[in-house]
């Protein structure tokens, strides 16, 4: 099942607040939790160790920020958090599920409804309005109906987009597109949101305003915030800031 | 709707904008070979038909034939087995041969087939085919001019013609003189094939019989089938009960080479086109791979969506397929259009380049005929869509082989 090296837990530092890697996941709380991850990559004849023995956890409900120079690791992290990705050793919860035991194609079946992720492209579907990229959660995991459309629809007013849900991707400014995306994440009541610098193509102001929206729904919607950023004052919003250097959390 | 449909749908028919120049593409591309496609074998199909329904007309289903002529007592032996034969409906006499025919000094060389008309009329529906004058006006002492013939000749209905028969020779060799018989063109017949319209003289078995010397003797039988009857059963059964050196030939059997070129052409024109769907089908594939670069990082996120891979393949396996439906829709819809004005458009680009009377000259019909068998449009709608489902295989394999981290990653 699992092509993770399995390596002995170590104890972490407290800046997880959640004590160690070994904690009980179900008496931690924790809704996503990795203990022990490394990741290396070829880099021509050397190996660079991008990740090196990163602990985290996140809580429900709980907002997260993670910052670090181009390079740290930021994306990867999450990559693997998300379950994109594969760390060379290393352990990963989802809820209570050994997310590090699953292939990568159940990682894919599961993901869809765990968690919802927030890109700074956006990647909206170009062919499909608002609307029906908002349901296109809903759609992959195969659950469209009158109560997901009533969601969609719902999603799409919160984030101040109800009379722009028949507009395709082209013909709304990159703060809509990124709402959109916004609600996207949201659509299947996920557990945990990772944000990948979701600011990183917007100017400061409708930055500022996105930010404000996905702390607000995620708080509202009961869903952990993993947000990746550049920008600290970005980062500070989260009620937790951590910064990853050298493939690892400072 | 499952999503990779849904998708499929979308992005080959967007809401809202305009169709997309790949979809238009491939979809006109499999639209023009499925159309040329039914067109072709639906003309060929018409032609064979045309030549079926012609034989048929012209000699009925079965012929029975002697290596010998069939005196009154072989011939009485025949028409016995004839009518104790399932699936006769009517038989008649013929004799046949070639003869010199003169009008106002202009000769001709046709072939001739005597035939008693009030048996005949049961077997051939000659009168479908007469153009001037009467049937009933043919007795022992005129005939009936196919309408090229007539045309070369300039002889009409009453004009009185000679007619010189082989006997004529014969009776040269014996230093004895037999005058050419002057006969009254009782009508003009046209059944479409110039080949049969330009040579071709009718007239009643006794006047054959005369030009020839035969006596009483005849040639052969042509037959007509009750319908719905098997000619190859019909033939089968008569050839058991038939004396000795005479047999019974089915129409096809009768023009066999003839049918077999035919035949050989069409499956050989059918196997071509097929090329023009494949080439089609690679439009799609090329279509559909550059749709795959160029939604490479939305591929990715469909995957960190919770897509699978197997879904993501099926997304563009259906593209592949509505391409192919919409496409094979399309292609019957316009191949019956031009069918359905075949003639105009034939006769436009006759006019245009040879002139009309030059074509019908060169390619012996008239009009382009048309025969569409549904065992035909199926195949051709059958392997239309095949090829194009298989043609957004690859595509879709490559789709799939994404690992969605590396396709968001991609520029």
């Amino acid at each position: 099942m699992s092509n993770f090296q399995m390596t002995a837990p170590k104890p972490t530092s407290g800046s997880l607040g959640v004590g160690s890697s070994t904690l009980d996941v179900e008496r931690s709380g924790a809704v996503l939790r990795s203990a022990g991850l490394r990741k290396t990559y070829p880099s021509g004849d050397r190996t660079l160790a991008v990740l090196q023995g990163v602990d985290f956890a996140v809580r429900a409900g709980e907002t997260v920020s993670i910052r670090g120079e181009s390079g740290s690791g930021k994306s990867t992290l999450l990559n693997i958090l998300a379950g994109l990705d594969r760390p060379d050793s290393g352990e990963l919860f989802w809820g209570a599920e050994a997310a590090h035991k699953l292939s990568l194609g159940e990682l894919t079946a599961r993901r869809g409804r765990f968690l919802g992720m927030v890109f700074q492209s956006y990647y909206l579907i170009p062919e499909l309005d608002a609307f029906a990229n908002v349901l296109m959660g809903a759609r992959l995991v195969g659950r469209v109906g009158a109560g997901e459309r009533a969601r969609a629809t719902a999603l799409l007013k919160r984030v101040g987009l109800a009379e722009r849900s028949t507009h395709l991707p082209a013909q709304l400014s990159g703060g809509e597109r990124q709402r959109v995306a916004v609600a996207r994440a949201l659509m299947n009541r996920p557990q945990v949101i990772l944000a990948d610098e979701p600011t990183g193509n917007l100017d400061e102001r409708t930055g500022d305003e996105v930010i404000g929206l996905l702390l607000e729904v995620c708080a509202e919607e009961q869903a952990a915030l993993v947000l990746v950023t550049h920008n600290p004052a970005h980062a500070k919003k989260a009620a937790r800031q951590l910064l990853l250097k050298d493939g690892q959390f400072a | 709707m499952p999503w990779p449909v849904y998708l499929a749908l979308k992005q080959l028919f967007p809401s809202g904008r305009r169709l997309p120049f790949f979809t238009l593409i491939s979809v006109v591309g499999v639209a023009l070979g499925v159309a040329l496609m039914l067109v072709t074998m639906s003309v060929m199909g018409g032609f064979g038909h045309q030549i079926k329904t012609m034989i048929i007309d012209t000699q009925g289903e079965v012929q029975v034939k002697a290596s010998v002529l069939l005196d009154k007592p072989a011939a009485a032996a025949v028409e016995k087995a004839l009518a104790a034969t399932p699936g006769v409906q009517a038989y008649a006499p013929y004799a046949a041969g070639m003869v010199m025919l003169e009008f106002e000094s202009r000769p001709a060389f046709p072939a001739i087939q005597g035939f008693n008309y009030a048996q005949m009329k049961k077997v051939v529906p000659l009168d479908r085919y007469l153009i001037a004058g009467s049937l009933d006006q043919l007795d022992d002492d005129s005939i009936i001019l196919s309408s090229i013939l007539a045309n070369s000749l300039g002889a009409g209905v009453g004009d009185i013609v000679s007619v010189y028969s082989p006997l004529a020779l014969e009776r040269a060799r014996k230093n004895e003189l037999l005058l050419p018989r002057d006969v009254r063109v009782a009508g003009i017949f046209a059944v479409g094939h110039q080949q049969l319209d330009s040579s071709t003289v009718l007239c009643s078995l006794r006047l054959m019989q005369d030009l020839y010397g035969l006596e009483q003797k005849v040639h052969g039988y042509n037959v007509r089938l009750q319908p719905g009857a098997d000619e190859y059963v019909v033939a089968a059964a008569l050839n058991r009960q038939l004396p000795a050196g005479t047999h019974a030939l089915t129409w096809f059997e009768s023009n066999a080479d003839f049918q077999a070129v035919i035949s050989f052409e069409r499956n050989m024109i059918f196997f071509l086109l097929t090329f023009i769907i494949i080439v089609a089908a690679f439009s799609i594939t090329s279509s559909l791979l550059v749709t795959v670069v160029r939604k490479t990082r939305e591929i990715g996120l469909l995957g960190a969506m919770g897509g699978r891979a197997r879904h993501v393949a099926a997304c563009f396996c259906v593209q592949g397929l509505v391409i192919g439906v919409a496409g094979t829709v399309l292609g019957v819809g316009f191949g019956f259009g031009l069918l359905y004005y075949r003639n105009a458009i034939v006769h436009l680009i006759a006019s245009l380049t040879m002139g009309q009377d030059v074509f019908e000259k060169f390619y012996q019909f008239s009009s382009l005929p048309r025969h569409t068998e549904p065992r035909d449009v199926a195949l051709i709608i059958l392997f239309s869509i095949l090829a194009s489902t298989i043609a957004g295989l690859i595509p879709a394999w490559r789709a799939a082989k994404l690992q969605p981290v590396e396709a968001l990653r991609s520029e």
